[in-house]
């Protein structure tokens, strides 16, 4: 698991021993600070480490400091060896510039021994397999992938970069930094082949430059700056090819992986400010994001290679954006502030459209370009009132207009539709300061979302399934959000907080899809330190949301009957309810037992989720529940339910004024349940002529762990 | 080539950083000139003396100034009476007016670029000030009072929440903070985005899915946040709903007219296993969720 990487330790050695060398003319401070972990895991290591490094370990950290009256260098090491280790030094003088150099690591583990069939290749983007020899027809067994190799999906970030601000001509600023990103690992990636899915691992190897640049004029009443960004994105694979064991021998299949792409943006601000305690700021900015990739001409599709006529086998992406806002803010008078704002973004896809026939499938299946602009604008007005009240009304509209085609549809070249949706926002928050024990605040948010789908219709062959049915994201909605909230201090030495927020949509013009959504959360929160030797704090919250789906299904795709366009039809209905609660709570408690040596510390969490699905099949015959299932049997009494635990005891004795040791004891236990993955199965279904292979992604996350752990911290 | 520019560049950012080392003995500045408070305020001294503030090259508190330079402007007063509260010092207290405190604040830092589009921030309407979040005395970085996340969390608590459930960026891992997405000092776009759209945001760290993709799927070009939440749940990927659910709020009375994908079709089935009721659902097949440049069929419906 260690990856060991003392490179950037290396390199940047030059700089502390540059600021060890100041040492005798400056004000040196720090700290050295080695630890070791001891680490004994139960279950699954991945999901306790998931952005960590799960193995026992010894690593520690580094401050130095070196400071004078005029300028600075500090360097900071953390975790120095793990598969987060990060470094950084900065430095420069107060007031006329500063530098700065990172190195930063970050993991992300998702799943150690996942197992695949694909016996070479894991690592790379050609996949191959001695089961290549199996034929379309002949089944997958569960032996067949013992055969296989394990491997780990986890990718590692590393990153660094360097800074320059420049303030040595004020008013005038500059400042510019570069930075760079490799992207290394596995992650799991789904390809089916005549609905026979296999999960296969896709190789990461990317590779992201940014480059900024900004230069500025900032003293009162004036703020100018004009900015400009690049980043360029590599990928090492544009495929991800694999032997297809469900299609003949030793065909190749394929997924496409995402294009290189290039960005740059060019940006304009400005504020100045006005009589009358006003201020009005500006800001414009435009920019461009290309890609390109080479479009295959054949395609495996179930074992069958299908010919695709292109119009061009080059495709060039490109997305301009433009984007431009403004803000009038204003406190003419003592109890009010205002605010108007407008904001204009605007995407223009100019994107290849290729025409694209494919042998065995009817008409052309061009793509389609998506653009957008949304177009927004309010007032917000802040009033403040006798009795230590502030009332803050607000209002915005929202405009959004899309010209792009929804559903594709399989039978013809898709024509763009425009779907636009008018949001008007209003609302009013409340505060009150109360008194010096009390202060509260409530507020209450109204979204009225119209959808023009005037044009829109969604298809299926002829059939209008337009207007009963709606897409969530811009379907028409009725939303309204309360917020309660107050923080209590009865002594100096106790506070109190309490939230409540309860939030509900209706999709009022949707009779398919997604109909209603309702939450409400509660949160408390409470500390406590009657005197300087001891401190408690909890804190404890409780979500429920609810969501209510209405879905269609049918006997198959050719039958009329599953868009039929009585919406009330119940033969092809099925609604589906999903509960999600979430609880978490906590305690701490703080003890410095003796004063200025010994410190000792306590923290519980528990953190759990409970869902539920529940799924009705319409009363009628048409649509019911599989052979030996009923509307009470099909519901998923799982849906991503866990519990996890975590106690840490930790104790800091001051042997010295410098040097501190700190020990303690870390307990996590994490337990999972879900519909879609209890019972896991690496190959389901295997048959004389079908089978789905999971690679074991995402699966038996429990794990319980113990950890031990030791510092020594030297200061100087 | 573009690597060893990068390289390059770096190299010659930490040559010229250890440069900076060799300005830093360049002057050593008067001795500090608050110590006629220390008598009365040994801790506050103490905490002002480790804080950037008390460097000599900085204009204000350590200036000629001193201590008056945020606590002024009636200093005077408050030593003729002795000391004590509401004797003319101006304190950082919970009862000060917000706007009063900030302008203590913005007379040497009104200037910053930080602090341009202060005016129209969420936190200023709300009420807050610079004491809000920093201190005069603080030796952290920024001169926060307490670490960013803890600081961040310990207003927006629901957040704290949705951080620490089962899927979430490494927020309390510290490889996230709150400032690499939102400037609490404002910014042109919603949430304090740091970006003039939630996109533009994600992109930053996620380039991959920037596209342009040949067949792109509208709602992940138009807004991530169709999806996916931004700081914690319960569902993989942070997605907002476990597909097919997730997917059914579109997809609906189209596409696979097979049925919901209920536990009749999960792997604790002893009937008919079906791939959308198992694993990542929809995705076993849908993989380029996020775009796809794979002419034909399978790449219009984003399964390769």
């Amino acid at each position: 698991m260690k990856k060991y990487n003392y490179l950037p330790a290396v390199l940047l050695l030059p700089l502390l021993c540059a600021t060890g060398a100041q040492a005798a003319d400056n004000e040196v401070t720090g700290f050295v600070m080695p630890s070791v972990k001891s680490v004994h895991i139960s279950g699954n290591k991945a999901k306790y480490g998931e952005y960590g490094d799960p193995d026992s370990n010894i690593s520690g950290s580094v401050e130095v400091k070196s400071e004078s009256d005029t300028g600075y260098v500090t360097f900071n090491a953390a975790d120095i060896a793990q598969d987060t280790q990060n470094y950084k030094i900065e430095g420069g003088q107060y007031g006329k510039f500063r530098l700065d150099a990172f190195y930063n690591e970050i993991q992300h583990n998702n799943t150690f021994d996942a197992k695949t069939f694909y016996a070479g290749g894991v690592g790379t983007n050609q996949l191959t397999s001695p089961l290549s020899n199996v034929r379309y027809g002949q089944a997958i067994t569960p032996d067949m992938v013992i055969l296989g190799n394990t491997f780990d999906y986890k990718v590692s970030r590393d990153q660094y970069g360097a800074g320059l601000r420049l303030d040595l001509m004020k008013p005038f600023f500059a400042n510019l930094s570069v930075s760079r990103e490799d992207r290394q690992g596995l992650k799991p990636i789904g390809a089916a082949n005549s609905s026979f899915p296999a999960e296969l691992p896709e190789p990461v190897d990317y590779k992201t430059n940014i480059i900024q640049a900004e230069v500025g004029y900032g003293k009162n009443p004036y703020f100018a700056s004009v900015g400009y960004t690049h980043s360029n994105f590599d990928n090492a694979y544009d495929a991800l090819y694999f032997t297809d064991i469900y299609a003949t021998a030793n065909q190749t299949s394929f997924v496409s992986l995402p294009p290189d792409n290039d960005y740059s943006k060019f940006d304009l601000k400005g504020r100045v400010k006005l009589p009358l305690k006003s201020a009005l700021a500006l800001a414009y900015s435009e920019s461009q994001a290309t890609s390109e990739a080479t479009l295959a001409s054949t395609l495996n599709a179930g074992g069958t290679i299908r010919t695709i006529t292109l119009g061009d086998s080059l495709f060039d992406g490109r997305v301009d954006t433009t984007n431009y806002s403004a803000v009038l803010t204003s406190s003419p008078l003592d109890f009010l502030d205002g605010k108007i704002f407008y904001k204009n973004y605007e995407t223009k896809n100019k994107s290849d459209k290729i025409s694209i026939i494919e042998s065995g499938t009817t008409g052309q299946l061009g793509n389609d370009l998506f653009d957008y602009n949304k177009e927004s604008y309010g007032i917000e007005v802040g009033l403040k009132l006798p009795g230590r009240v502030t009332l803050t009304p607000f209002y915005t509209k929202v405009e959004t207009k899309r010209p792009f085609t929804l559903l594709p549809s399989t039978a013809e070249f898709n024509p763009s539709y425009d779907v636009t949706t008018d949001d008007n926002i209003y609302g009013i928050n409340a505060k009150w300061k109360g008194t010096d024990f009390i202060s509260a605040n409530i507020g209450y948010e109204r979204l009225d979302r119209d959808d023009n789908m005037d044009s829109f219709r969604m298809k299926h062959g002829d059939t209008d399934l337009d207007p009963y049915t709606r897409e969530s994201y811009i379907a028409s909605q009725k939303k309204n959000t309360y917020k309660l909230g107050f923080d209590v201090f009865p002594t100096d030495t106790l506070s109190l907080g309490f939230t409540l927020k309860h939030k509900n949509i209706d999709y009022d013009e949707t009779q398919v899809g997604l109909t209603g959504e309702r939450s409400t959360s509660y949160g408390a929160s409470a500390s406590f330190t009657p005197n300087d030797t001891v401190s408690f704090s909890a804190y404890a919250n409780y979500e429920t949301a609810t969501r209510e789906q209405l879905v269609r299904t049918g006997a198959g795709a050719t039958t009329g009957s599953p868009v039929d366009t009585d919406p009330t039809d119940a033969a092809y209905n099925i609604t589906t309810t999903l509960e999600d609660k979430s609880f978490d709570w906590g305690v701490g408690v703080n003890v410095v037992a003796i004063p200025k040596t010994l410190i000792l510390s306590a923290q519980f969490d528990h953190t759990r989720s409970d869902g539920l699905v529940d799924y009705t099949y319409g009363p009628t015959s048409a649509a019911v529940p599989p052979a030996g299932w009923t509307n009470e049997t099909i519901d998923f009494s799982s849906w991503d339910d866990y519990k996890k635990d975590a106690l840490q005891l930790k104790g800091t004795y001051s042997l010295s004024a410098k040097v501190d040791l700190t020990g303690g004891y870390a307990y996590e236990k994490y337990k999972y349940s879900d519909g879609h993955y209890d019972n896991y199965r690496n190959v389901y279904n295997a048959s004389a002529t079908a089978g789905g292979y999971l690679s074991g992604a995402n699966a038996n996350p429990d794990y319980t762990a113990n950890v031990v752990f030791l510092a020594a911290k030297y200061k100087f | 080539m573009r690597k060893n520019i990068l390289m390059l560049s770096l190299i010659a950012g930490m040559v010229a950083l250890s440069g900076a080392g060799m300005f830093v003995n360049s002057a050593k500045a008067a001795a500090p000139s608050a110590e006629s408070c220390k008598d009365c305020h040994t801790d506050k001294f103490a905490s002002f003396m480790k804080s950037r503030h008390a460097k000599g090259a900085i204009t204000g508190p350590n200036g000629t100034g001193a201590c008056l330079t945020c606590h002024g402007p009636s200093m005077a007063a408050h030593l003729e009476k002795g000391g004590g509260k509401g004797t003319g010092a101006f304190a950082f207290g919970k009862k000060a007016d917000p706007a009063t405190k900030a302008a203590q604040c913005l007379t040497c830092h009104g200037d910053s670029k930080h602090l341009a589009l202060w005016e129209s921030s969420k936190h200023k309407s709300v009420g807050l000030s610079c004491d809000s979040c920093h201190s005069g005395h603080s030796s952290l970085a920024k001169n926060l009072k307490m670490p960013q996340t803890e600081l961040c969390f310990s207003c927006h608590k629901d957040i704290k929440s949705e951080a620490g459930r089962q899927s979430h960026h490494p927020i309390k891992e510290g490889k996230i903070s709150c400032s690499d997405c939102h400037d609490p000092h404002g910014s042109f776009g919603s949430k304090s985005l740091k970006a003039d759209s939630v996109n533009d945001l994600c992109y930053k760290c996620h380039a991959e899915k920037r596209g342009p993709f040949l067949h792109e799927h509208p709602p992940v070009a138009e807004n991530c946040m169709s999806c996916h939440i931004a700081h914690g749940g319960n569902h993989n990927k942070l997605l907002e709903q476990k597909a097919p659910n997730l997917c059914h709020n579109c997809h609906t009375g189209s596409g696979h007219f097979t049925g919901p994908y209920t536990a009749a079709n999960g792997f604790s089935s002893l009937t008919t296993v079906a791939a959308r009721a198992v694993g990542r659902s929809c995705l076993n097949c849908h993989a380029a969720i996020h775009g796809s440049t794979t002419a034909g069929k399978q790449g219009k419906y984003l399964a390769r």
